[in-house]
């Protein structure tokens, strides 16, 4: 009875976007809600893809949480396993920079960074965005595979460079494929992020055709337009890949939100 | 641990770059900021002193976002805090298919947030909404759910706690789990009940796990934007209006970019403060010598 309680508590949202994406107009705005459209319906569907440009939209979505995580993931990785190997000069300082960018609300950074954005004439690009979700996404990458990295015993590494490998070699050919998983968890997490993001979105680019899909979905509910068809389709669309992952990644959960202070 | 060669910076060389550049100029930029009075209409940029804090210092409508920010935080925060408590309890005493249930109950924390709200703001509808259908269902009277001043706040605050509940549950729980069985197993010996179990023993070892999650959820509270942003627009009147959202206000609808950049400081201050423990904590816990050979 619990169980079904917390069941329905979780996932009725998700199930009632679901439900009105497949009504037609009349029914979305019955006087008696529906639980299950009388008649399914895929124009929501289509108008969000043939009228309101959405194809566009998550393909803008796409290329900037691609990219912005694979930036992050590469430069992260670097830096990370300086991090878990490494005793240097300013280390200490560095981890704790790392920590307090996690911490500072996004607010602080969106200011300057929409100034110099304008001044190097970024704004209104996708270059901006992707550069805005690396200020979120490299402390998270570099602090999630720190964790990684520390996992694997050094002897591994030790006995390669007796072989004679230099640094570099050892780490691309020893070490990363043995954090493949990890890699991987964290690059999704960087996905997530990035897919989800709305403020600095919404703030960088004017241009509809530049928009990402927090912010197109956003648009279609305002003081003059409610298109609740549409939007609870656009709703699901932005659902499906992180559903996908979710599967993928539950072991790695805690550990990600939790920037490792708790083990999963 | 060995120590650095030359070539480890190199390895740590693009991040410092990228976190200089993002981050660290930024912050500069934006404290030097908050010190000038700047008018975009006649691109002039005045030095201002401190006036810019002492106006938001002395503004009321701040103070009501203060009021409206702590409130938010204190009610998310406490209730998804119990709410995920006792879900992770529940799911630790144990039934079958739990890892699938378990991935149930995490997936709104996975949502975009505007997602989230979006859906939210349709359920919430005051005429074709279904909570209010719910609601004339049982023969009580309809709700203004986010149009009305004593509403609109909580409301936000329930699609807050709807979706970070989770995250609260699966700290929890990973701590549960990692309790021993043997302590359980002892206090059934002495014939301690389920409520004694409880007090005595699982919440004590749940201590920790607690206080990282109301931390970690308390920093994140603080910076929603997003859900006001759809749900109310900070409104109606200023009912839900929030540290951030007059931030953004003057930022970017006035364009008032050094009183903004100052009121940002404040709040980087405020969340500061709070926070120290946690960043002790992740310091501490961070061991920077481990793999010592």
């Amino acid at each position: 009875m619990a169980l079904i309680l917390i069941i329905v508590w979780s996932l009725f949202p998700v199930y009632w976007m679901l439900n009105n994406s497949f009504k037609n107009r009349v029914e979305q705005f019955s006087a008696v809600p529906t639980f299950f459209p009388h008649e399914i319906t895929f124009e929501n569907y289509k108008e969000l893809f043939d009228n309101l440009g959405f194809g566009n939209v998550v393909a803008n979505s796409f290329t900037v949480s691609l990219t912005s995580t694979v930036i992050a993931i590469v430069i992260g990785s670097l830096a990370a396993y300086s991090l878990s190997r490494f005793r240097f000069k300013g280390k200490r300082m560095l981890m704790i920079w790392i920590l307090l960018t996690r911490i500072f609300p996004p607010v602080t950074f969106v200011i300057p960074l929409y100034n110099i954005m304008r001044n190097a004439g970024l704004l209104n690009t996708r270059t901006a965005l992707v550069l805005a979700y690396i200020v979120f996404n490299l402390p998270f990458a570099i602090w999630m595979l720190i964790n990684f990295f520390n996992e694997i015993p050094v002897e591994v590494e030790e006995s390669s460079m007796v072989d004679g490998a230099t640094l570099f070699q050892t780490f691309s050919r020893i070490v990363l494929p043995l954090v493949l998983p990890g890699l991987a968890a964290t690059a999704i997490f960087t996905f997530i992020m990035s897919w989800n993001e709305f403020m600095y979105a919404m703030i960088f680019i004017q241009s509809p055709n530049l928009a990402t899909v927090p912010v197109a979905l956003s648009g279609l509910i305002t003081e003059y337009l409610v298109l609740w068809g549409p939007m609870s389709a656009g709703g699901i669309l932005s659902v499906i890949p992180i559903l996908a992952f979710v599967v993928l990644m539950q072991d790695y959960l805690i550990k990600g939100l939790t920037l490792g202070a708790v083990k999963g | 641990m060995r120590k650095a060669e030359k070539l480890t910076y190199l390895f740590v060389v693009p991040a410092v770059v990228v976190f200089a550049l993002l981050t660290v100029y930024p912050l500069i930029y934006a404290i030097v900021t908050s010190f000038y009075k700047i008018d975009f209409i006649r691109a002039k940029t005045t030095f201002y002193g401190i006036q810019n804090y002492v106006g938001i210092l002395t503004d009321e409508t701040f103070w009501v976002a203060v009021k409206n920010t702590l409130s938010f935080v204190v009610l998310a925060v406490v209730f998804e805090t119990l709410l995920g408590t006792v879900f992770a309890l529940f799911f630790n005493s144990g039934f079958r298919f739990t890892k699938l249930y378990r991935t149930i109950v995490l997936v709104p924390m996975l949502l975009p947030p505007i997602t989230v709200a979006l859906t939210w703001k349709m359920m919430y509808d005051y005429n074709f909404g279904i909570f209010n259908f719910l609601l004339k269902t049982l023969g009580l009277s309809p709700v203004e759910w986010l149009s009305s001043t004593n509403w609109a706040l909580l409301s936000v605050v329930l699609t807050d706690i709807w979706q970070w509940t989770p995250f609260v549950f699966l700290v929890v729980l990973a701590s549960l789990q990692s309790i021993p069985l043997e302590i359980y197993e002892s206090a059934q010996v002495e014939g301690a009940s389920y409520v004694e179990t409880l007090r005595y023993i699982t919440l004590p070892l749940l201590r920790p796990a607690l206080a990282l999650a109301l931390l970690l959820r308390t920093i994140d509270t603080f910076r929603v934007f997003d859900k006001m942003y759809t749900l109310t627009g900070g409104g109606p009147g200023n009912a839900t209006e929030t540290i951030i959202f007059y931030i953004y206000r003057y930022g970017f609808r006035y364009f008032q970019t050094g009183y903004a950049a100052a009121a940002s400081i404040i709040m980087v201050i405020m969340v500061l403060v709070f926070s120290i423990p946690y960043i002790k904590q992740v310091v501490g816990a961070a061991d920077f010598g481990r793999n010592t050979n």
